[in-house]
This record gives C-alpha cells, sequence and structure tokens, in this order.
C-alpha cells in the first residue's frame, strides 16, 4: 500500500479499526434473528398493560445468506428453507438453560418424604 | 426488508387459512343455531381406532408400561382409614417417542399431514406436542415448524419451554419463538400461509382421536392383569383434549362406570397474557389458566370447532397448588425410580390425596408421565422460581399464592386438594348465550354438551340472565 502522506494513513487506520468494531459475520454462520412483528401501538388492545406497552417479537435461527454485521439486518436460510431477515442478535446460539442451581428445599423433601415412608435411619 | 403482520389481513384471510391448512370444512358439521355435529365431526377421518393404534405402533407411539406405584400408594394409605387408600397406577406415556403422550397426538396428525401431500406441518404450542409433532415429522420425512411463546419483555425464557425449543430442534424443526401475548395466533396463521403446510392443531379431531388408545389400552390391560376396569382414572387438564381422548377411549373399551377426574395446578391470580406474570409461574401446562377457559369456552381454539370437550366427560374436577405437585414429582423419583417431569405429575399429586377416601381393592390410573431434563425438572424450576422472587415455604400447601410463593406440605399428609364446581364452569360456558334464543335443537346440543337436562339448563340461563341485570 502506497502511502500518500498523514490523512490517508489515518484514513487506513480508521478502516481498519472500523472493520473490527462492525463485528462482521460471515456467510454460512448460523445465527439467531429477532424481528419486531407489532409496535405496542399495533397490538391487541385489550391486553394486561405490561404486554400492551412493549413490542410483540419472535426469534428464529438459521444460516446466514450472506455477510452480516452483528446488531443489524440480516437474512437467513431456517431449517425449513425459508428466508427470513430480521436483526442478527447472536452467532451460532447456545442452549442456556440447566438443571439451575442447588435447591436445599428439595432436600428437605426427600428427608420427610423417606423418613415418613421408611423410617428414620437412626433409629 | 423486516416482515411486520398485517393483523386485519389475518383476520379476514383466518377462515381460508384454517380450511387450507387443516384439511377439514368445518360448516360440514355446523347445524342451524349454536352447536355442531361433534360426532359426526370426530368419526369424519375414515380412521377407525385400530387404524390409529396401528399409526402409532408403527411409530413407536403407545403401548406404554401401566405400572402400579406401590410405594406411593402405601404412603397414601398411611394418612387413610382402616381399609382405605386405593392402589395408584401410573401409565408412563413418558416412554413414547419424544417422551409424552403428545406423541399420540402427533401420530395421527402427521400421518394425515403425509397422506394428503402437504411437505410440512406447524405446531402452535410451548409445550411437549412440539418435540412430538417434530419427532413424527422427522419419521415421516416432513418439514416442521413449532411457534412457541417463549420470552418476556427482557428476553428472559421459561428454562422447560427452552428445553422443548431445543428437543424440537433436535428432530430437526424449525423454532419460532415469540414474546407473550395472544398474538402468537396471528403468527401463527401468517405461517401456514406462507408455508401451506398442515395446521397439526392439538384441538382437530386427529390431535383427539390419538388419545382414544390411551384411554383403550388403560381398560384392556386391567381388565386383563386385574380382572376389572379402574374405579377412577384421572388426567391433568389443559386444552382438554388429554381429558377427553382418555375418556372417549374408556368408554369405547367398555368402562362406562369408571369415574374420569380432570386435575389442573392452580395459577389462579396470575393472567395468561401478561408479560409480567409470564415467568412467575412455575409451571407451563397443566394448570388452570388453560384447564377453566377451555373448559368454558372450547372453541376458543386455533380451529372453528374444537375436538377437545372436556365438560362432555369430566364427572370431578380437582385444583391442587405447586408445592404439593413438586412434593409429589420428588417422591416419584426417591420412591420409585422413576424421575418425570413436574407438570405430567399434577394428576399423581391430586391422585395422592384422593387415593385415601378410596377404598384399598380401588385402582385409580394417573394416565400420562412425561419426560425430564435440563429445565423441565424440579430443580430449574424451583431454581427460576427464586430468581424471579418467589419465595419458597413449607406449610398450609392451600394458602400458596401463585406468582408469590410455593408452599410445599410438611408431610405426605398435607397434601391437599381443592374441588372446582362443575357447575360454577358450565354456568360460565352458558353466559355467551344469556341473550340468544335458543330451539330445541340449541337445547339438545347443550344437553350433551354440559351432561344436563333442558329443565337444568334452563334454570342456569336464568341465573345467569338474574346475576348479569345486578
Amino acid at each position: 500500500m502506497k502511502c500518500k502522506g498523514f490523512y490517508d494513513m489515518i484514513k487506513t487506520c480508521g478502516n481498519i479499526v472500523y472493520e473490527v468494531i462492525k463485528l462482521l459475520v460471515e456467510k454460512g454462520k448460523y445465527v439467531r434473528i429477532r424481528n419486531h412483528l407489532l409496535k405496542p401501538e399495533e397490538r391487541d388492545q385489550k391486553l394486561p398493560e405490561s404486554t400492551q406497552k412493549v413490542p410483540f417479537k419472535s426469534w428464529t435461527k438459521g444460516y446466514l445468506i450472506s455477510e452480516a454485521e452483528m446488531y443489524e439486518e440480516a437474512t437467513i436460510i431456517t431449517a425449513t428453507n425459508r428466508k427470513v431477515t430480521g436483526i442478527l442478535k447472536e452467532v451460532e446460539p447456545r442452549y442456556k438453560h440447566s438443571f439451575g442451581d442447588f435447591v436445599s428445599e428439595i432436600h428437605e423433601l426427600r428427608k420427610i418424604i423417606l423418613s415418613e415412608v421408611w423410617g428414620d435411619n437412626d433409629e | 426488508m423486516m416482515s411486520n403482520l398485517n393483523l386485519n389481513k389475518l383476520l379476514k384471510d383466518k377462515p381460508r387459512i384454517i380450511k387450507e391448512s387443516v384439511g377439514l370444512d368445518y360448516s360440514n358439521y355446523e347445524f342451524k343455531g349454536i352447536g355442531f355435529d361433534y360426532e359426526k365431526m370426530m368419526n369424519d377421518s375414515g380412521l377407525t381406532l385400530e387404524d390409529v393404534k396401528h399409526i402409532q405402533n408403527d411409530s413407536m407411539v403407545g403401548n406404554t408400561p401401566l405400572i402400579e406405584l406401590k410405594n406411593i400408594s402405601n404412603y397414601a394409605r398411611k394418612f387413610s382409614d382402616n381399609g382405605y387408600g386405593a392402589r395408584i397406577f401410573l401409565k408412563d406415556e413418558a416412554s413414547n417417542l419424544s417422551g409424552s403422550f403428545k406423541a399420540r397426538r402427533a401420530a395421527i396428525s402427521v400421518h394425515i399431514a403425509k397422506q394428503r401431500g402437504y411437505k410440512g406441518v406447524i405446531a402452535a404450542t410451548s409445550g411437549n406436542y412440539g418435540a412430538a409433532v417434530a419427532a413424527l415429522a422427522a419419521k415421516q420425512g416432513l418439514k416442521c415448524i413449532i411457534v412457541q411463546e417463549c420470552f418476556d419483555s427482557s428476553n428472559i425464557a421459561q428454562p422447560e419451554i427452552l428445553e422443548k425449543a431445543r428437543a424440537c430442534e433436535a428432530y430437526g424443526a424449525e423454532v419460532i419463538q415469540l414474546s407473550v401475548g395472544p398474538e402468537l395466533f396471528y403468527s401463527f396463521l401468517d405461517i401456514l400461509d406462507k408455508t401451506g403446510y398442515f395446521n397439526a392443531s392439538l384441538y382437530s379431531p386427529y390431535g383427539v382421536m390419538g388419545i382414544e388408545t390411551l384411554g383403550l389400552e388403560i381398560a384392556h390391560t386391567l381388565k386383563k392383569t386385574e380382572g376389572k376396569f379402574p374405579e377412577t382414572v384421572i388426567c391433568t387438564n389443559a386444552g382438554g383434549g388429554n381429558l377427553t381422548g382418555t375418556a372417549r377411549g374408556l368408554k369405547k373399551a367398555g368402562a362406562e362406570s369408571t369415574k374420569i377426574i380432570g386435575a389442573s395446578v392452580n395459577l389462579e391470580g396470575l393472567h395468561m397474557a401478561s408479560d409480567e406474570d409470564f415467568n412467575k409461574k412455575s409451571f407451563t401446562t397443566g394448570h388452570t389458566g388453560f384447564g377453566i377457559p377451555f373448559a368454558v369456552n372450547p372453541d376458543r381454539s386455533d380451529v372453528p370447532r374444537s375436538a377437545a370437550r372436556p365438560l362432555r366427560y369430566i364427572d370431578e374436577y380437582y385444583t391442587v397448588n405447586q408445592g404439593s405437585v413438586f412434593f409429589i414429582t420428588e417422591a416419584l423419583s426417591i420412591l420409585e425410580g422413576l424421575e418425570r417431569g413436574p407438570a405430567g405429575n399434577t394428576s399423581l399429586a391430586v391422585a395422592f390425596k384422593l387415593a385415601q377416601t378410596m377404598k384399598e381393592d380401588e385402582i385409580i390410573v394417573v394416565q400420562e408421565s412425561e419426560y425430564t431434563g435440563a429445565g423441565k425438572h424440579h430443580q430449574p424450576q424451583l431454581s427460576f422460581a427464586k430468581n424471579n422472587n418467589i419465595s419458597l415455604k413449607f406449610g398450609d400447601v392451600l394458602s400458596e399464592q401463585p406468582g408469590k410463593n410455593i408452599i410445599f406440605p410438611k408431610s405426605g399428609k398435607s397434601i391437599d386438594i381443592n374441588m372446582i364446581s362443575l357447575e360454577k364452569i358450565k354456568k360460565s360456558y352458558l353466559k355467551k348465550y344469556k341473550n340468544t334464543d335458543l330451539s330445541d335443537i340449541d337445547y339438545a346440543f347443550l344437553e350433551q354438551e354440559l351432561r344436563l337436562t333442558k329443565h337444568k339448563i334452563k334454570g342456569l340461563l336464568a341465573e345467569v340472565k338474574h346475576e348479569g341485570k345486578k
């Protein structure tokens, strides 16, 4: 690259920084997109207030049909070969549910049940 | 371009979309007036109960074990009078393909979709039915889309629903997840219209006739092994299809005098369309938020005439609190070696209490169980409740306030239930006709719907009118 001067150098550096910040996601990646299907004012008027005041949204997963930027519009191909456009929210989304934290009350239930059915171990 | 929903257009196109996607012309069954020919609709598929059995057996659905829960029965007997404490049996429906009785319903819907040349199937469900449709569609080589109500406005999902989404994806389905709200129905219509796929509705005749084999199997198995039909069968009740199908199957097997009981988790006070309340629930199905409105108004479903009509079959209806269902879920695991999902154990919690009032040689059948796993298990559900500031306590189970606390019984003895007045539900059902001039055909329909005499119906309608004037 031939550098003509100070401004060109700044511009080149700026472009590199921009490319990094805009978080480009490559074509073919498995992603999750989100859509706003209805604005609050478009929603059913008979809804409870907490539902009425928020948008109605949808999430779908699929493969990016072309390179896309995070948090910008992107189009995917879903498992049923549908083309869907929405905002790119997550790349290679993982399953986040689990068996949860330890719940001591379950152990209390267990003790009650076992002692009522089989008697206390200490006896 | 962003896709948005055009509610007015979808509402206008609804009859056409439903007709094309279910492949049934519901107008064929309509009577003049308010009613329709329920039995004609149920028998119009051309499938006999034998055909249903074959379709299911071909797909590893049905013929699930009926297990006597001897330790749990003995446990209930400790709190019964001498000579009381019925034998509790469990139909282990978790052994079906995809892990729940819903596979019975999906098997028939997917079979019909395949037979009629649809390229794919769609179901609107946050429950086990999604995994069931996805698994059966996978076997038939059909595409599958499951539409779920999943996230609140803070993008927090019910762990149980996330697990069901994972299961659907494991069977190759596309899952569309939505935020809270009844507009799910429009999203569902939109996707049906755009894809031309089959609507594998839980409420179509296919969705209900698939469960008839469950009732039939219970009756046949017990007749063979115990020499009699069960005195009582108890069904967890949400949309009503489970109870309706099971009862129809029992009757077809000749078990006419078996008592049919419905059981739902009490979620009184939590609004089903509320974004705020959505994640305060510890049960996403089997609860009163579905059970009561679907009994009062069965045709509020995604088809014009629902095949799930629980009031035609139900003899008694009970609610139980969340804490008692978690208690019995732990008991099933620790006493019987059966680790099963909590929602499916709703009727077991009620059976535990009812068994204490039945004679020790009588049989009460809990007609389902469901698979368990990450998310849909009592530990993640209770852990999730704690994170949502729901307090966990031990004490009087009937004082539980859904959305505020979960109260566990201090002993098996303290598991308690509430009877719901069926007369009250039937009265609510009749409210929509308070200003209608009913004909003899209408009354004949209502007599079947509500299992009441014309005289009684007239009396209830008079009460409804009178209360309306107050």
